[in-house]
């Protein structure tokens, strides 16, 4: 086991129990933490892979910028624990049922993956292919079609926002 | 002659023919974080006492005198006083979040750390996306503000918390844009690139007046990032008593205090290493014999000096400018800072193409 | 990217300018009759330049996009509905004291997102036109805000959108996990190679069918097309019932033209059964349903269903048999739509289905442009909506889908029901005026009614001579295969 494995097995803990968190916890606040700490952990993943590029935007777009948003509204509207809608039992009870029923599908099919990785496992085309050159260089040449499309959703919903939000 | 890369090179050299490599890594390790805490006393120390000299300049009195000579052991006394006052956690306020807070503005802070160049090969993590590491984690020192602000359940650190919030979230954009001229004009995000870069002059004289406007806006922007005056109305006295720290005492306060210090400095670090050089001696061009002398400074000294000069300029703001209303600060980024540093890196863009930099 | 692809991509690019050139418009503070007519403008000139690049195709713009004749089909097809869209849009909002000049930037933004589906072969083109039509909706459905029912249902709408997309982003990743590319045809080979579908790649596409049965409002992921269509704005319903649908359709399409899905047994299934629930159910909510609106998103819902069966075969003809039902299902639900716009009054729109008692002795004209739509939703006879059934099921004949045809049949008895009970309606004896003073100019309800009557021309055209359009649909298939 090396460092990275090691590192690897944290980061992977922390994800998930934070992602648990996210769920589990009753303050929306807490909530709003334990979703930052996940995309931090999630960030730590990209750079076990080299990404780092994306492990910082990562951390600029999720962590700095739509949860402090995300923070700003929660606390804005102050909802606590006594304010959130219960929701009935069976609700909650067939969520659950469902939510497993999802997993085990998802197991069962990542199962008969893990044997196929022996043979034909999806390889990255190499190492470095998340660091900011070799990325900017595929958004600019292969990639520079959608980028500029994804510039026009940017664009429409920044009017739509506006449409929304502007005064009479 | 001495320098810190011989230092840390022959510190390298004597632990890895000693131990194995997981060992020199922590040790190595062990060693920076106490490098980079001593370095967090010492600056908070000297920036508060430096703060209070400056004021007190500004306004023609004495400043701090009585401990120590000219009053230098001012900070530590004050400290003392912190670490022995009682730590209160109001009542309603939520405990572990309350708590937890200052720790997270701190860790902020020290994270910026990482990838700044005090000397010359004297860094603790020269990654390749190092402005944009910079920028990330600066970001995140308003989370732990809103929590800090949200925890203590009082009215005025909530609204302190938030207007420190949408200050950060709108500043960060024109901070961000002034850093990628450097990074246009450089090719690079690595910091040592950056300062390799100025090998021949500082960007801010080589670049023409684009990069000066760029500079200017990354000096407000920095102040109003880290909640300087005039953009300090996160913990706007006259109407918010602290702002988001106004429950915290003791040592808990004074974490949120050197954590603003901290802050600055690292601002500073970054608009001296972008602009100003970092630790790159004052050169002109190709004048060989000039840039010899130039050399004979330690590149520390450099580096410190601009970061200096850079923090002195942000204390002199503090008691030049009134403060600034809510929806005046939020004019000034949106409607000018943005507009005006989107232009201004368009313009360094055609520069840099054209190669028209010196 | 070669002159040749440039040209191919020449429309798209029109249209992503005629967004730009309306938010000049509106820096530049034009009216709303400038900014409408000069979009009307921008769509006929992408129409040209389709009609100009016509010959350059099919390319392929490597990695992401494949401009060829399906893709051209649909794009028109796309570009067709938003020109009638936009016309209705103009005296809808005119009436209006909301300024309705955004609209139109957020219609273009939208229909490029449609049309980027049409065109696009590669799972990232898929998300990103998705995402743009979505995206562009949001605000769209909301736009009335002052409304009750325009905000709830945009949120609705965002909401449900925006999960859904994670789905679809999910079963992307599974895909993508097991064929190693998210090249559509990349994945068709690895299937191809392999002896059987793995689960990776089945539970990948369920996921992914949960987002497009979203957008397509296929049951069980239909519970919002009530509550949208009724909320948003007319237009923007209309615009829902085709363009977006259209999109999202021709994507479906190609990606399991691509794939060879019809030999996969499994998936097949998957759609037979959300087929057949999607015929039931639609049908079966629109029965007792007094809102014109719901009604017909309830039909629509029921039709996507019909349409689902023409997917199964998989062959050319079940291609065929798709683009004529959504030609005649799209000239229709204009139709519909375009009669709610004439007769809403200013505050509230005509979709309650007393106001539309006896609206024969009032507006006879309207009174039968309605009728004859809702005998294409039908599928009666002499109208295009009777010729897509028919083909559709000559379809689902050939594959010997026996069980989603019979339900066809049966799903459609029972709409024949609720179509025929609005008809009886509009011929009622008691006659109930809406009131409605026209202060437009009158070139533009001159405008809105030549609509009606070419989309209602169109309508029997196809009914009665299918002959006309059906070689031209079979031409534009033919190129790039």
């Amino acid at each position: 086991m090396n460092i990275s494995q090691i590192l690897f097995g944290i980061l992977t803990v922390l994800a998930l129990v934070s992602a648990l968190g996210v769920v589990v916890s009753k303050n929306p606040v807490y909530s709003v933490l334990c979703l930052i700490v996940t995309f931090f952990a999630i960030s730590g993943h990209y750079i076990l892979l080299n990404a780092q590029f994306l492990a910082i935007v990562n951390i600029i777009v999720y962590a700095g910028a739509i949860m402090v948003l995300f923070l700003f509204v929660i606390m804005l509207m102050n909802l606590n624990a006594e304010v959130e809608p219960q929701k009935s039992k069976i609700l909650k009870f067939a969520g659950f049922i469902a939510g497993l029923c999802l997993f085990l599908v998802i197991v069962a099919a990542l199962k008969n993956a893990d044997e196929k990785t022996q043979t034909q496992a999806t390889q990255l085309a190499g190492g470095d292919i998340g660091l900011i050159k070799n990325l900017g260089r595929a958004l600019f040449n292969d990639y520079v079609l959608p980028f500029e499309i994804s510039s026009v959703l940017f664009l429409s919903a920044m009017v739509g926002a506006v449409v929304i939000g502007k005064k009479e | 002659m001495y320098s810190l890369h011989a230092i840390t090179h022959s510190i390298q050299d004597w632990l890895s023919a000693r131990l194995s490599p997981v060992w020199v890594l922590m040790i190595e390790s062990i060693i920076v974080i106490v490098l980079a805490i001593g370095l967090f006393a010492v600056l908070g120390l000297i920036l508060v006492w430096l703060e209070r000299k400056v004021a007190a300049h500004m306004q023609i009195r004495l400043g701090p005198n009585r401990v120590g000579p000219a009053g230098i052991f001012q900070t530590s006394a004050d400290t003392l006083k912190l670490i022995l006052k009682e730590g209160l956690t109001p009542d309603g306020a939520d405990k572990f979040l309350f708590n937890f807070a200052p720790f997270v503005v701190m860790i902020v802070a020290m994270l910026a750390l990482a990838p700044i160049a005090f000397a010359n090969g004297f860094q603790i993590w020269d990654i390749n996306i190092g402005v944009l590491y910079v920028s990330a984690i600066s970001s995140l020192s308003v989370i732990g503000i809103l929590i800090a602000g949200w925890a203590s359940n009082n009215k005025y650190s909530l609204l302190g918390a938030m207007r420190s919030g949408a200050q950060i979230v709108s500043y960060e954009l024109s901070a961000g844009l002034s850093i990628l001229t450097i990074v246009v004009l450089t090719g690079s995000l690595q910091i040592s690139d950056i300062v390799h870069a100025q090998q021949n002059g500082w960007w801010l004289f080589k670049g023409h007046i684009p990069v000066v406007i760029a500079f200017i806006i990354f000096i407000i922007a920095a102040t109003a990032e880290t909640n300087r005056a005039p953009f300090d109305l996160a913990e706007a006295e006259s109407e918010l008593t602290a702002g988001f720290h106004t429950e915290y005492s003791g040592m808990k306060f004074a974490l949120f205090f050197l954590a603003e210090y901290i802050n600055i400095f690292i601002v500073c670090a970054i608009g001296a290493t972008l602009f100003l050089g970092g630790w790159m001696p004052f050169h002109i061009g190709d004048w060989a014999q000039f840039n010899h002398v130039m050399d004979y400074i330690p590149s520390s000294i450099w580096f410190f000096g601009k970061t200096f000069f850079l923090i002195f300029l942000i204390m002199w703001f503090r008691w030049t400018f009134p403060r600034l209303r809510v929806d005046q600060l939020l004019t000034l980024e949106w409607k000018y800072l943005l507009p005006i540093s989107l232009f201004n890196l368009l313009l360094v863009t055609v520069i840099a193409i054209m190669n028209w930099h010196f | 990217m070669n002159h040749q692809q440039l040209m191919a991509l020449l429309p798209f690019m029109v249209l992503a300018t005629a967004s730009i050139v309306i938010i000049l418009l509106i820096a530049f503070r034009q009216g709303h009759t400038v900014i409408q007519v000069t979009g009307f403008l921008m769509m006929c000139l992408v129409i040209f330049t389709m009609w100009y690049v016509r010959d350059v195709l099919p390319q392929t713009i490597m990695p992401l996009l494949i401009v060829d004749g399906y893709g051209a089909l649909f794009t028109g097809l796309i570009i067709f509905c938003v020109l009638v869209v936009g016309l209705f849009s103009y005296i809808y909002f005119e009436e209006r004291e909301e300024n309705p000049r955004e609209y139109y930037i957020l219609i273009f933004l939208s229909t490029l997102g449609a049309a980027i589906l049409t065109i696009s072969r590669h799972f990232i083109s898929f998300f990103i036109g998705l995402e743009l039509l979505s995206v562009s909706l949001y605000a769209l459905i909301a736009y009335l805000r002052t409304r009750n029912n325009a905000v709830e249902a945009g949120v609705k709408y965002l909401l449900l959108a925006a999960l859904t997309s994670a789905f679809l982003l999910f079963g992307m990743a599974l895909i993508y996990m097991d064929a190693g590319s998210m090249d559509f045809s990349a994945i068709a080979q690895k299937l191809h190679t392999a002896e059987q579908s793995s689960p990776l790649f089945l539970l990948g596409f369920s996921l992914m069918m949960i987002a497009v049965g979203f957008k397509l409002a296929l049951v069980p992921f239909h519970l919002w097309a009530a509550d949208v269509y009724q909320g948003a704005p007319p237009p923007v319903a209309s615009f829902i019932a085709t363009v977006s649908k259209i999109g999202v359709f021709a994507v479906l399409l190609r990606f399991a033209q691509e794939l060879h899905l019809q030999n996969n047994h499994s998936i097949m299934t998957i759609i037979s059964v959300i087929a057949m629930f999607s015929m039931i159910s639609g049908n079966i909510l629109a029965l007792r349903q007094q809102n014109i609106k719901r009604l017909l998103a309830y039909s629509s819902i029921a039709h996507f269903g019909y349409l689902l069966v023409a997917f199964l075969p998989g062959n050319s003809a079940g291609v065929e048999a798709a683009a004529f039902y959504l030609i005649a299902y799209a000239v229709t639900i204009l139709i519909a739509f375009g009669v709610i716009i004439l007769l809403s009054a200013k505050d509230k729109d005509a979709e309650r289905l007393s106001l539309y008692r006896g609206l024969f002795w009032e507006k006879p004209f309207v009174a039968i442009v309605l009728a004859v739509a809702l005998l294409s939703l039908a599928g009666i006879p002499l109208t295009a909506g009777f010729i897509g059934k028919f083909y559709v099921l000559m379809a689902g004949v050939q594959q010997q889908a026996w069980l989603p045809v019979i339900v066809l049949v049966v799903t459609s008895v029972i709409g024949l029901y609720y179509y025929l009970r609005i008809i009886s309606t509009l011929f009622a004896d008691v006659s109930v005026a809406i009131q409605k003073e026209k202060r437009l100019h009158p070139f533009f309800y001159a405008a809105s009614y030549a609509a009606l009557v070419v989309l209602v021309l169109l309508l029997l055209g196809f009914g009665v001579m299918p002959a006309i359009i059906i070689p031209g649909i079979k031409q534009f298939l033919l190129i790039g295969n």
